[in-house]
């Protein structure tokens, strides 16, 4: 697998000259970023583990053991004014100023069978279609941003990722077509004063530990996602794995998105000729490898 | 020569040129990564400045594996390329003071193509690009980019077992894909160490 190309000296002296800009940028800048931010993404792959096997009902990702603060506000982050004029304006998440954002990714396996304990089956094409009451396949108009606080539950939950999309066709289950709704998916971008609020004590402590006793004062984002799962795009047709979810008061409703990259699956084509994304192998499929069409 | 290290402390000083001979020395191992990952050289090239671009943006998490930054690099590169198009947005601003390639097409590049790429190499690179993102990692780590399975460790922050045991399983997946090709090509794979 050699590959003999060679990069375009032209372009190499422009990234040249970019990284230098970058850095002197940078030195001449206040360093508002912590020391160390302690990684607990496998205790919260341990959560969601659980989340996903106990989700009696929307993919619950929850993590039962942190406490609800009733004075958490449940909207989307608030994403400031776009520092970047090339952003799209419909994705919250493009005009997040790139070096205010810390990356966590937390550990999961899909290999297995999903009754070993693992969290998706990924031997079995049906086991998402099977699982969910609504299957769609939906554009996403936007990415509104992302949350810490489910409306839904009331409580923390691992960061989500939450918009609205139209619903083009619809596969199985009670949904409308042409319908405009809100959807939210695990792993988002959120304030790391959202993130630092959601902490339990203890984990508060370990951050603590690794920060000599002082809270950490920056980045200001924290995005969490689990491993080898995709992002959703803003502007994309999805076929996608929902379950319909509503605030406990009746007032609020939305779609979870399930199955991470089994449940997000990029489409293009039309009717019977539908192809989706197959984000394991990188190919594209017909509809009938992953639903079971009338 | 000064260490990766040195080289590291001094970027993060403020000393651009140290970044740069920080880039001269391992773009070309993150470009081809990247080449052989996206398959395009445009692509691999936008990939390559997004990935010391993020290596910057994330300069307090770096990790230096046995005093070297590639290994992380490396790794940056593989969710760099997971998370192109997004990245790819936050460094636009950058990215469009790089000069568009003015590449010409050059047909005697699929005639040696043609000629010098054995069927083996093409059943195998026709195999990986199959494989799950997580194989297509962790093979690329250890196998083409030759860490070891500590280094890799290392890189990914993951424990030296998992990543045994995830090289296994991609070998085996990977020689699984190639055996329906040719029983000979999939003895090798199995056989690479």
């Amino acid at each position: 697998m050699k590959q003999d190309d060679e990069f375009d000296p032209r372009r190499l002296r422009a990234v040249r000259e970019l990284l230098v800009a970058e850095v002197e940028k940078a030195g001449s800048a206040p360093d508002r970023r912590p020391r160390r931010l302690a990684v607990i993404g496998l205790a919260v792959a341990g959560s969601l583990a659980l989340g996903v096997g106990l989700g009696a009902s929307a993919g619950l990702l929850d993590p039962p053991t942190i406490p609800c603060l009733a004075e958490c506000n449940p909207d989307p982050v608030a994403v400031p004014a776009s520092p970047n004029p090339t952003a799209p304006s419909n994705d919250a998440y493009a005009r997040i100023p790139a070096d205010e954002i810390q990356f966590s990714e937390s550990e999961a396996d899909f290999d297995g069978n999903a009754h070993d304990d693992f969290l998706w089956d990924a031997h079995d094409p049906y086991y998402g279609f099977n699982r969910v009451p609504v299957v769609a396949r939906v554009y996403i108009d936007t990415i509104d941003g992302g949350r810490i606080f489910s409306p839904i539950f009331d409580q923390y939950v691992y960061p989500q990722t939450v918009g609205k999309m139209t619903v083009l066709e619809v596969y199985k289950g009670d949904l409308k077509a042409g319908s405009q709704v809100n959807y939210a998916r695990p792993g988002g971008i959120v304030t790391f004063d959202e993130y630092w609020d959601s902490l339990s004590q203890q984990q508060r402590e370990k951050h603590l530990h690794f920060n000599n006793g002082q809270k950490p004062t920056g980045p200001k984002y924290m995005q969490k996602k689990l491993m080898d799962d995709i992002d959703i795009e803003a502007g994309n047709d999805y076929v996608v794995l929902l379950w319909p979810q509503s605030s406990k008061d009746g007032t609020f409703h939305e779609y979870f998105i399930d199955g991470f990259k089994f449940g997000l699956r990029e489409a293009k084509g039309l009717g019977p000729e539908t192809i989706a994304l197959n984000n394991e192998t990188g190919e594209w499929e017909p509809l009938g490898s992953l639903l079971k069409l009338p | 020569m000064d260490t990766d290290e040195k080289l590291w402390l001094c970027a993060q000083a403020g000393d651009g040129q140290a970044f740069v001979e920080l880039f001269d020395r391992h773009y070309r191992r993150v470009f081809n990564h990247s080449l052989r990952m996206v398959g395009s050289k445009e692509n691999a090239e936008d990939v390559t400045a997004t990935v010391f671009m993020e290596a910057w943006r994330k300069r307090h998490s770096v990790r230096m594996v046995n005093g070297t930054i590639l290994p992380w690099l490396l790794v940056v590169a593989n969710n760099t390329i997971r998370n192109w198009k997004r990245a790819s947005h936050r460094h636009r601003h950058l990215l469009s003071r790089i000069p568009s390639p003015e590449y010409e097409p050059d047909p005697a590049d699929e005639i040696s193509e043609r000629i010098t790429t054995t069927d083996t190499d093409r059943a195998i690179r026709l195999s990986f690009g199959r494989l799950s993102r997580r194989d297509q990692e962790i093979l690329s780590l250890c196998v083409v980019e030759e860490l070891t399975t500590a280094e890799a460790s290392k890189a990914l922050r993951i424990p030296l077992g998992t990543v045994k045991s995830r090289l296994h399983r991609a070998k085996a997946r990977l020689a699984g894909l190639v055996e329906s090709l040719s029983a000979a090509d999939a003895a090798l794979v199995r056989s690479w160490s």
